[in-house]
């Protein structure tokens, strides 16, 4: 009786754990203009961008507020302006 | 949003819920307007490998159309684009073309766009295009774009229910054709193949009228050479009709082409046009061609022609022509002929008054050199008061004036005319008037007659107006004319003939009564006495009765007939014998015999009248005139004594 206690606590503080987790942003500043193109073989350019920060859940991503590209190729040319 | 595998650096994704694109500039056209635009849920996936990128999207919506793109760029040039945009405002789309292409859609109002292709360095593969005017109307694009050379592409355009106001601005708009004749209506379908030449698989127009247009074929739109097309065309509509043909010749007077119905079927190769089957119609009237004719010169050409029923004279451009038919009071005519280059071949030609057959006709006439004619003509129902106004028509006066001499009811018969040869064959003409059937037979060559004439039942009254110039005989005459020599109103010899009717010497009481006195101062009592026997005799037999008359005609000297073996009969069968010279106007009367052998002499020259007897050794044994003279001269002595 007293092990499905500490299992069931355990669990809920995993689960809370993992919960607390999801609204947590690590702040982070690890995309650059440079790794944009260098990822896009210089089609896309970072032109500029707020804050960025790392999510881990529900998966490991990075989220970056107010960033603007510039695609430029030989077929076309244009700005991508991101909202919130 | 970024994301990226730990173990896979070569993949990241990235998610945008809400951007906007502006400064948009495809950089192959030339355009001055950036579009600018919402987008909504990109996802994006991006794969690097070295110098090679691969940029996948998901479905993402941009302004309200939804859009998916995969892109392969390689050493940072795009080698290859596919892509799919669903529902595009085609009016975006517009923008987005060379400044130089947005004038072809000029005021042409378009809806929604799909597309989906793929764009390489050279090419621009178009799956599909569908360009969407309203609910039912659509027009599809698939095929290859050669981006380095237009001419080397491939593309097939299908089209639905396109309206009128949509393809005609579009064609004011590339400036291929001023479509503001052409019928309202809708383009109901068409399947069309541009590669080296444009193909029309098929291209089916409806008007607002109901008429129907198909075309099917192929051309060389470089220099249109290689053209070959199926052209078909069904039209009940009158202004459909004309507005078809004044869009095809627009020089053509619009009340040449006044039309109820028109059925087309033909093939245009090259210059050259193709008539499978032509019906035009208008009430009763049916045309139908056949054959070919070449565009750039229309003398080139092979038409089997036939027209039925034809009434709509105000059709013949020729203003003659339609004089002619409204003069001969003509209701209308029925043919079936051939033309040749500028050879005319009439198999048929029926001419109808009312319900009646007039005349027929067939041969064939050149019309570059119309000399080349030769006419069969079948006169069936003529009358004189026709043939009048024809040869008046035809500034014959010369001929119109002898026909007043004999009106009859009706012709018929042939008249060949070959105008390379100028010879005129009148062949068994029967010309009626009420129960006597006239004939005349022969030949008119170099404008002169010869052939045989039976002439029945001319009017003496006419005749004698018209050659002696008095009016003192009625009744009516039979004339047998052989001529063998070819005459005319200047040469006329040769004429032989017989000549009988019944004919009535009008003198009056007054005038017999004058010519007794006169012969009653007479102081011959014997010639007196003869005289006054053979008024009697002329008197109670001859004259003012019926007599009958017989004689042969001769014509030895040119334009003098003579009346030979004259025998007047009359109907006590009393006999006077004679012979008429006639040289118009002038003519001399002889009747033989009157007193015991003395011939009595009536002669009319230079407008007076002289009277003579004559002995039979030829002496005159007293002039007329002397006598009255001499009598009157006597009379007056014997009152002034």
């Amino acid at each position: 009786m007293k092990k499905i206690k500490i299992i069931s606590l355990i669990v809920f503080l995993l689960v809370l754990l993992l919960v607390a987790l999801s609204f947590f942003k690590l702040p982070i500043n690890t995309i650059t203009s440079a790794t944009v193109m260098e990822q896009t073989n210089n089609t896309v350019s970072l032109t500029s961008s707020e804050e960025q920060s790392l999510i881990l859940l529900p998966k490991p991503q990075i989220e970056m507020k107010e960033a603007n590209f510039s695609i430029q190729n030989d077929l076309l040319s244009a700005d991508l302006i991101t909202k919130m | 949003m970024f994301s990226r595998s730990l173990l896979d650096s070569n993949n990241i994704s990235i998610s945008i819920p809400n951007a906007s694109i502006g400064n948009l500039n495809i950089n192959a056209l030339e355009n001055e307007v950036l579009l600018e635009g919402e987008i909504e849920n990109l996802d994006l996936n991006i794969s690097s490998n070295e110098n090679i990128t691969e940029i996948f999207s998901d479905t993402f919506s941009y302004k309200e159309a939804e859009v998916q793109f995969d892109a392969f760029i390689e050493d940072e040039v795009l080698k290859k684009l596919n892509f799919s945009i669903q529902e595009l405002d085609v009016n975006e789309l517009v923008l987005l073309l060379d400044k130089n292409y947005q004038k072809f859609f000029k005021q042409i109002n378009l809806d929604t766009i799909n597309v989906s292709g793929e764009y390489t360095q050279n090419n621009f593969s178009i799956n599909n295009l569908e360009l969407n005017f309203n609910e039912n109307s659509q027009l599809k694009f698939s095929g290859l774009i050669n981006l380095e050379n237009f001419l080397n592409s491939k593309l097939n355009i299908k089209g639905f229910n396109i309206p009128f106001e949509v393809f005609s601005q579009f064609l004011q708009n590339i400036n291929f054709l001023n479509s503001t004749k052409l019928p309202k209506g809708n383009l109901d379908n068409f399947d069309i193949e541009y590669s080296d030449l444009i193909k029309i698989n098929s291209l089916n127009y409806i008007t607002e009228n109901g008429s129907e247009l198909d075309l099917q074929g192929s051309f060389n739109y470089i220099d249109f050479s290689d053209t070959n097309f199926d052209l078909n065309l069904n039209s009940s509509s009158s202004n459909d009709i004309s507005n078809f043909f004044q869009l095809i010749f627009p020089k053509l007077d619009s009340n040449l082409i006044s039309f109820d119905k028109l059925s087309l079927s033909s093939n245009i190769e090259n210059e050259n046009i193709k008539i499978k089957e032509l019906n035009i119609s208008k009430d009763e009237t049916l045309i139908s061609i056949l054959g070919d004719f070449n565009l750039d010169n229309f003398s080139n050409r092979g038409l089997q022609i036939k027209i039925n029923n034809f009434k709509e004279f105000d059709l013949i451009p020729n203003a003659e022509i339609k004089e002619i038919l409204n003069q001969l009071n003509i209701s209308h005519f029925t043919m079936d002929g051939t033309v040749i280059d500028e050879e005319i071949i009439i198999n048929s030609l029926d001419v109808f008054e009312e319900d009646e057959l007039k005349f027929s006709l067939s041969g064939e006439t050149n019309l570059s050199n119309t000399q080349q004619t030769f006419l069969n003509i079948n006169l069936q129902q003529f009358d004189s008061n026709d043939l009048s106004k024809l040869l008046k028509y035809t500034d014959q006066d010369d001929y119109a004036k002898y026909l007043d001499l004999y009106s009859f009811n009706n012709v018929e018969g042939n008249l060949i005319i070959d105008l390379a040869t100028g010879n005129y064959v009148l062949e068994n003409i029967e010309i009626t008037q009420d129960e006597n059937i006239s004939t005349l037979s022969g030949n008119i060559f170099d404008e002169k007659f010869s052939g045989n004439l039976s002439l029945k039942n001319l009017d003496l009254e006419n005749m004698e107006k018209f050659f002696l110039e008095s009016s003192r005989l009625k009744g009516f005459l039979d004339l047998n004319l052989d001529i063998s020599q070819p005459i005319d109103l200047k040469n006329m010899i040769g004429i032989s003939g017989k000549i009988n009717g019944q004919v009535k010497i009008n003198v009056k009481e007054e005038e017999i009564a004058l010519l007794l006195f006169m012969q009653s101062l007479s102081q011959d009592i014997e010639d007196f006495e003869q005289i006054n026997q053979l008024i009697n005799t002329l008197s109670q037999s001859f004259i003012n009765n019926d007599i009958s008359i017989e004689g042969e005609v001769t014509n030895s000297n040119n334009k003098e007939l003579i009346i030979k073996d004259l025998i007047f009969t009359s109907s006590d069968n009393q006999e006077l014998k004679g012979e008429i010279e006639y040289f118009h106007p002038n003519y001399k009367i002889t009747i033989f015999d009157i007193i015991e052998q003395d011939d009595f002499i009536i002669k009319f020259d230079k407008g007076s009248y002289s009277y003579e007897r004559v002995i039979p050794d030829g002496t005159v044994r007293k002039p007329l005139e002397e006598l009255i003279q001499k009598n009157i001269n006597k009379l007056f002595e014997n009152l002034l004594q």
